[in-house]
């Protein structure tokens, strides 16, 4: 006898990713972060060719453009994990292929 | 019990995915673009008939001796071959043009892609001494 535990199946385990919030919120933080990140390109461009802003913020304002760059790469590369790779799982056979030979799995 | 998906640490299955899948995936869509390329400029066919007829314009020798007809037709012929080289080439060279630059672009995603991690890393911490 085959018993057979859904617990234990790829999606059952995607869709326990889904509810944390690490992977819930990824494109939130994703957009957020390409937001900011255009915006801190933006002031740091006005403020070097317009030379309003001092040099220490200038630092900061790149400082920033790196911190919200890498942090929506990050994100971009989490979300893009967990609808690539997490929520589309490859099965090693098709369910026709189990339903007509379920010893396949063993 | 029969484990319908193995359990595997996610870090394990992220590092698979980023270092073996998604560049393979890469690869082949890279590859993809340079057949798409190659055979949007038909470089085979092109290499094939290179000096072939240009729009076959063709005069034909005629029946007969006749030097003068034979020499009018040999030296438009030679003219239509000629020109129809020329256009070949130079839609033949700008494909490889093409071709060369759709190669770099999958180079440069390529590298980009694995040393992502290692970027997105540098990035943080360089804006964070910034920052501070």
């Amino acid at each position: 006898m085959i018993n057979f535990n859904l617990k234990t199946t790829s999606i059952s385990q995607a869709l326990r990713l889904e509810k944390n919030p690490f992977f819930k919120f990824s494109k939130f933080f994703r957009n957020l972060f390409i937001v900011l990140t255009f915006f801190f390109i933006w002031a740091l461009l006005f403020g070097s060719l317009s030379e309003i802003f001092s040099e220490n913020a200038s630092k900061n304002l790149l400082g920033g453009t790196l911190l919200s760059l890498s942090l929506s790469l990050f994100f971009f590369e989490i979300s893009l994990f967990f609808e690539s790779k997490i929520k589309r799982p490859r099965l090693k056979y098709s369910i026709s292929e189990v339903s007509l030979d379920p010893k396949i799995l063993i | 019990m029969i484990e319908a998906s193995p359990k595997k640490i996610i870090i394990f299955k992220w590092l698979t995915w980023h270092f073996f899948e998604v560049p393979k995936k890469i690869l082949q869509g890279f590859w993809n673009y340079l057949v798409f390329n190659i055979n949007y400029f038909s470089i085979p066919q092109l290499l094939k008939t290179l000096f072939s007829h240009w729009r076959r314009y063709r005069e034909f020798y005629g029946r007969g001796f006749d030097p003068k007809k034979y020499l009018e037709a040999f030296v438009s012929n030679t003219i239509s071959r000629i020109l129809g080289a020329i256009i070949r080439i130079i839609t033949i060279v700008t494909g490889l043009i093409f071709e060369f630059f759709i190669f770099l672009g999958g180079i440069f995603i390529f590298i980009i892609w694995i040393f992502l991690p290692l970027i997105i890393i540098l990035c943080f911490f360089r804006g964070f001494k910034l920052l501070i």
